[in-house]
């Protein structure tokens, strides 16, 4: 199973990423075929469900929730902000190395990094090991990652809107933390939070009331700039990105590069016990940079082409059928 | 999730359609005579026998039962089984072979390096990871069983032994048909190894002269240098094995072979 691996194995993929054909063919800069569908919880105010060929599966949920701002009490900001609280869980059934409490750390880890990565909270949490060192630069993505925070509070100071999204990994086959974002990019394209109406009650009190409309309903504001994760892992000399289980059990250094569709750097994380000089470094943040626009570009045209679809069936009457999170 | 007729593992191996083939989900009742003894797979539920996994029912005589699609490896004696080594243990090691439990392979089954016939010695029992260490993958064949179910491996042909110059897919176990040889060399200079309990190992091809092998270099994880040209038959041949995974279809070198041209 994936926690092992033969040196002879090694040093076949060691080989082979020197001379850039990988273990299936690929190149180094290759990602596998992404299959992505929005939509396949109706209970949910956003869902969606990403599969990369090799296996990884994931299925990522936004449910909109009305509850009490939160003010920091050192800044004393956020209340007039809505807030998004993130959570990443593995399955047990997705690997064998998750069973029972296997997945803790990965989980830990993940959640910290999609908090960090989206949410307007910019101090650095505690870093989950020894050997991974992270900095976020979201002062430039107009903080939460995008995502227009003041439009989702409802009454300043009392009420906001809470994002809550969770994202399930279904199965493993490599690249987790590539499809988590993809997911969850996915996954906020299609939230629709309800419209509120609010109350001037007077003397300072308001009160509002949400309007149950199932089609008067908006969109998360900022969701375009949401950033994505490229993973890249430097195995020997060079780099890859999408690594498949056998590639990931070979990787020396992982660096997670979190960047917006205008090509800011939001976000960098580093893992792994190994080391990265200082020039690949900053080669590999400007690989994964121009990658992830690329990939943002066709995530997009993807959400873009099924949303229309849609909303043509819609149009001409036929009921539109998701393949749901049961599909194959 | 799709269920086509070709699941069907029949006694001939060929995969021949078989028209009366009785494919249910668990739940379904299979038969309301209660003349019939029940096998595994099946349970007695008012009086009628029903399915408890999705397979394909078995009638022998008066036996019923039903053969799972998804299920763990189960062998017979005489399988070729690709393993990796998880475990190193007093004299023996422990293999996953995708079963219900790793297999065992002794200190006494394998080939000590200096011939066939060398006495196993002392030393060799403290120098066991020079052998196999964990993770290595190795072909070997089913010897017996164990009391409680595990396998017992043995190495003791020039055949089997330590995998290398390739890599390594995992395909379902009901994929894999028995054959009259497990070793396929394919024509575009790609060696095949199908592993019964769907372990499958595609390598660059290295020609074997049985008379010359250097027992010394049995154990080496030295891999021999692979052209490119080689690397992409090799990547190829996966891609296609996986792609005849995906459509759950059987797996043997003549569709490999189809698969890649």
């Amino acid at each position: 199973m994936p926690s092992l691996i033969s040196p002879a194995e090694r040093d076949y993929i060691l080989k082979g990423i020197e001379c850039n054909i990988r273990a299936d063919g690929r190149q180094r800069p290759d990602y596998r075929e992404v299959i992505l569908e929005t939509g396949v919880i109706s209970q949910t105010s956003g869902s969606s469900r990403v599969r990369l060929a090799g296996g990884t599966d994931v299925l990522v949920s936004v449910k909109a929730d009305i509850g009490p701002v939160l003010v920091d009490p050192e800044t004393g900001e956020g209340a007039d902000k809505g807030q998004i609280i993130c959570n990443v869980e593995c399955a047990p059934s997705a690997s064998q190395q998750f069973e029972g409490r296997g997945a803790d750390e990965l989980n830990n880890e993940l959640t910290q990094m999609m908090t960090r990565f989206l949410s307007h909270n910019t101090t650095t949490l505690s870093t989950p090991s020894s050997t991974t060192s992270s900095s976020t630069a979201a002062s430039n993505n107009n903080g939460a990652g995008g995502i227009n925070l003041s439009k989702l509070c409802i009454i300043p100071g009392e009420q906001c809107w809470i994002l809550y999204v969770d994202a399930l990994v279904l199965d493993y086959g490599g690249n987790l933390v590539d499809a988590v974002f993809m997911g969850t990019r996915a996954a906020i394209f299609d939230t629709r939070i309800p419209k509120t109406e609010v109350q001037d009650l007077g003397d300072g009190n308001f009160d509002f009331e949400v309007l149950d409309d199932a089609e008067d309903t908006e969109v998360v504001e900022g969701r375009e700039d949401m950033p994505i994760c490229v993973t890249l892992n430097k195995i020997g000399a060079r780099h890859i990105v999408d690594a498949s289980p056998l590639e990931e059990l070979c990787t020396e250094a992982k660096l997670v590069v979190a960047v917006n569709r205008s090509g800011e750097l939001c976000g960098l994380q580093k893992g792994q016990d190994g080391g990265i000089e200082p020039s690949l470094l900053l080669e590999m943040i400007q690989f994964g940079k121009t990658l992830g626009q690329t990939l943002i570009k066709q995530l997009d045209a993807k959400i873009k082409a099924e949303a229309e679809a849609d909303m043509i069936k819609r149009q001409n009457g036929q009921p539109v059928v998701k393949l749901g999170f049961f599909a194959q | 999730m799709e269920l086509d007729g070709d699941h069907e593992d029949g006694a001939d191996g060929s995969g021949v359609k078989d028209s009366s083939l009785h494919v249910v989900t668990p739940g379904e009742v299979i038969t309301n005579d209660t003349a019939f003894m029940r096998g595994h797979g099946t349970y007695i539920e008012n009086e009628k026998v029903v399915s408890s996994v999705a397979g394909v029912v078995d009638r022998v005589n008066k036996l019923i039962s039903v053969r799972p699609l998804h299920t763990r490896y189960t062998g017979e004696i005489g399988d070729v089984v690709v393993g990796r080594i998880t475990e190193v243990a007093q004299k023996r090691w422990k293999v996953d072979v995708s079963a219900r439990q790793d297999a065992i392979l002794m200190l006494s089954s394998i080939n000590l390096p200096g011939g066939v016939q060398r006495r196993k010695q002392e030393s060799d029992e403290l120098q066991m990871r020079s052998f196999f260490m964990e993770g290595d993958l190795v072909v070997a064949e089913v010897q017996a069983f164990f009391g409680d179910g595990a396998y017992s491996l043995h190495t003791r042909s020039l055949k089997y032994g330590k995998l290398r110059n390739g890599s390594f897919i995992s395909v379902p176990p009901a994929l894999v048909q028995r054959c009259k040889s497990h070793f396929h060399s394919l024509a575009c200079g790609v060696d095949v190894i199908l592993g019964l309990n769907g372990y499958i190992w595609v390598s660059a091809h290295v020609p074997q002269n049985l008379d010359e092998i250097d027992t010394e270099l049995v154990y080496s994880n030295k891999n021999k240098d692979i052209t490119p040209r080689d690397r992409e038959s090799i990547a190829r041949v996966g891609n296609c094995i996986r792609a005849l995974a995906d459509e759950f279809i059987f797996i043997n070198d003549t569709i490999i072979s189809f698969a890649y041209e």
